[in-house]
């Protein structure tokens, strides 16, 4: 037992003589570092919280990547003739939008459609999203940029939307000017992470 | 004891270099060798019986196709040609549908739907029908009876090889068929090639 | 003591090869820029594998089908007629790029409208092309023509000829070409010329 105290002291004696021994600016490091990490239940070691999505509004422009986006309004159909016909079971939710390309290049669509999603409805969306130009009801693939389209976004699920709301998010897409893995420099990526949200109120039309 | 330096490398710097060019040259495979015309599995003269056989795969793995061909000749000198879906045009600045006279015998089994066929003319330009990309002229049935085609190559494992489309009567052993190709009336052609897939192809010679 | 001159002369030769790399050899840019030709409207271009021709340019807010296209912008038609010399080729790449270099892709919303030709040797295709675009594209736009379709990084017709063909369009002429409202007919692609193409 005796032995064990002694080795104890041992120890804390020559902890405190190695202390004593440090240069001051090495004392002043090692309080922070002792201070930070004392404070760690308290959230001292946290990150700084995320500040979340931002919101959508219907009306007002989101940015999508390159793509600047106003959501007007959001409809449930049980289909979209001529471009949309799901099964009798399936409807239709669109986003009707009004688009532009911002920038000075073409981009395809996929930009666009691959990163909005809907949600809240209890039910599956079943195919991608297409995107059609509302004038014409001809498919959207490719943008050029600085024109402005009044465009429906769709997304058929398996059956009738559950409730009055239908919550819609976009992801952050980031340009990418250089990519050593991929050799694809200049290029638009999406991130997995929310960067607009919002709940809009549903339309229903027979 | 003397050091002597290292020379371990002097073995590894062509090793390091070999290993580097065939790290990197996985594109020539992948973007010469198998998107063309470049190895001749078998090839013969005109009116000779030519024996083929190609290693491919379906969707059960691996198969081997087996024909003979024998090229009778080549005729025709009509500008009537085919379009896609079937419509008639008319050839212009000096083509004509010009027909390629073939003999096959094979076992009703094979699948030998898809075939394309390319003339080479002695400047080397190259006329074909038959091929994914081309889009005037026949598409399937260049290679056999448009009747009796015989089986396709399955896609789904579910299939059986060799199967008919219901009412499809079996394909006969031996049978002739002249499919058209558009091409110059007055080029000179040196070679007929068939192909089922790239990069294999079989050459048949015409007479100088 | 030769071990060591040789050595340095070993390093200063390897260093030498760097520079030589580097100042003569063709890399960046150069490198992998396509060899471009270039024309205008009615005079055929001679790429290494096809023969490019523009027949015609239109501007129009509708492009007549079923269903009629009609244009965020205005549609520039732009009436090709082209005819592969040595062998089968497909071409893929539409683009436009305008008096500041920016660049313009095709559309496919037009029934009829060609994003790519694939062409049989020696027998004449004749396609149209619509781009969708704003009034600033028009003025001196040229269209360009090679085998690999356009992508942001354009690395689809590195070292590949590449017509490039002047529409014609003076900054003069692009008030009076954005105010016209004629619908423009589209043909079918292929091998019929278009005055004889049923659909």
């Amino acid at each position: 037992m005796g032995g064990t105290t002694t080795a104890g002291r041992g120890v804390l004696g020559r902890a405190r003589g190695f202390v004593t021994g440090r240069p001051t600016s090495q004392k002043v490091g090692g309080g922070v570092a002792a201070a930070l990490l004392a404070s760690a239940p308290f959230g001292g070691l946290a990150g700084v919280p995320d500040p979340g999505p931002e919101p959508i509004t219907a009306g007002k422009a989101i940015m999508v990547g390159p793509y600047k986006v106003v959501v007007d309004k959001v409809v449930e159909l049980p289909d979209l003739k001529p471009a949309v016909s799901p099964s009798p079971r399936q409807r239709v939710i669109v986003l009707d939008t009004h688009v532009t390309l911002t920038g000075d290049r073409p981009e395809y669509a996929g930009t666009l459609t691959n990163n909005v999603a809907v949600s809240g409805g209890g039910v599956k969306t079943v195919e991608r999203p297409r995107l059609y130009f509302v004038e014409d009801s001809t498919a959207m693939t490719s943008f050029n940029p600085g024109l402005t389209y009044r465009l429906a976004l769709t997304y058929v699920t398996s059956g009738p939307w559950q409730g009055d709301a239908v919550t819609v998010t976009s992801n952050l897409v980031e340009f990418r000017e250089e990519d050593k893995q991929t050799l694809d420099p200049d290029a638009w990526v999406a991130r997995d992470e929310v960067q607009w949200q919002g709940t809009l109120p549903l339309v229903r039309r027979p | 004891m003397r050091t002597r330096p290292s020379r371990w490398w002097m073995a590894a710097a062509p090793v390091a270099a070999v290993a580097m060019l065939a790290a990197s040259g996985y594109r020539v495979p992948v973007f010469w060798y198998q998107s063309g015309q470049h190895h001749e599995i078998a090839d013969g003269d005109a009116q000779e019986w030519v024996a083929v056989s190609e290693r491919t795969s379906d969707a059960h793995g691996d198969l081997t196709r087996r024909y003979s061909v024998r090229l009778a000749g080549l005729g025709g000198e009509s500008t009537a040609y085919e379009a896609g879906f079937g419509d008639e045009f008319t050839l212009a600045d000096g083509m004509v549908a010009r027909q390629v006279r073939l003999d096959f015998r094979a076992d009703p089994d094979q699948p030998l739907k898809n075939c394309a066929l390319t003339l080479v003319d002695d400047r080397g330009r190259e006329y074909r029908v038959g091929h994914s990309f081309d889009a005037i002229g026949e598409r399937i049935t260049n290679c056999v009876p448009e009747e009796t085609p015989g089986p396709s190559l399955t896609v789904f494992p579910s299939e059986k090889r060799g199967t008919l489309p219901r009412g499809e009567l079996p394909r006969p052993e031996e049978w002739s068929v002249s499919p058209a190709i558009a091409a110059p009336k007055d080029a000179r052609f040196v070679e007929l090639r068939i192909s089922f897939e790239d990069p294999d192809y079989v050459t048949l010679r015409l007479p100088r | 003591m030769r071990r060591a001159i040789a050595t340095g002369a070993l390093v200063i030769a390897a260093m030498g090869l760097g520079r030589v790399i580097n100042d003569r050899i063709p890399t960046g840019d150069v490198a992998d820029k396509p060899f471009v030709h270039s024309g205008s409207v009615g005079r055929a271009v001679s790429l290494d594998y096809a023969d490019v021709t523009v027949t015609g340019v239109h501007v129009t807010p509708t492009v007549m089908g079923n269903p009629a296209s009609a244009a965020g912008g205005r549609w520039l038609v732009v009436d090709t007629q082209m005819l592969a010399t040595r062998r089968p080729t497909a071409v893929a790449g539409f683009f436009l790029v305008d008096a500041r270099d920016r660049r313009w892709i095709a559309s496919t919303r037009g029934p009829e409208c060609a994003q790519r030709a694939d062409l049989s040797t020696g027998v004449r295709h004749y396609a149209s092309v619509c781009f969708d675009v704003p009034k600033k594209a028009l003025e001196g736009a040229r269209l360009m023509v090679t085998r690999g379709a356009w992508d942001s990084h354009e690395a689809q017709f590195r070292r590949d000829d590449l017509a490039d063909i002047d529409l014609g369009i003076a900054a003069s002429e692009v008030e009076r070409l954005w105010a016209s409202k004629d619908p423009v007919n589209v043909k079918e692609s292929g091998p019929v010329p278009p005055a004889e193409a049923r659909r």
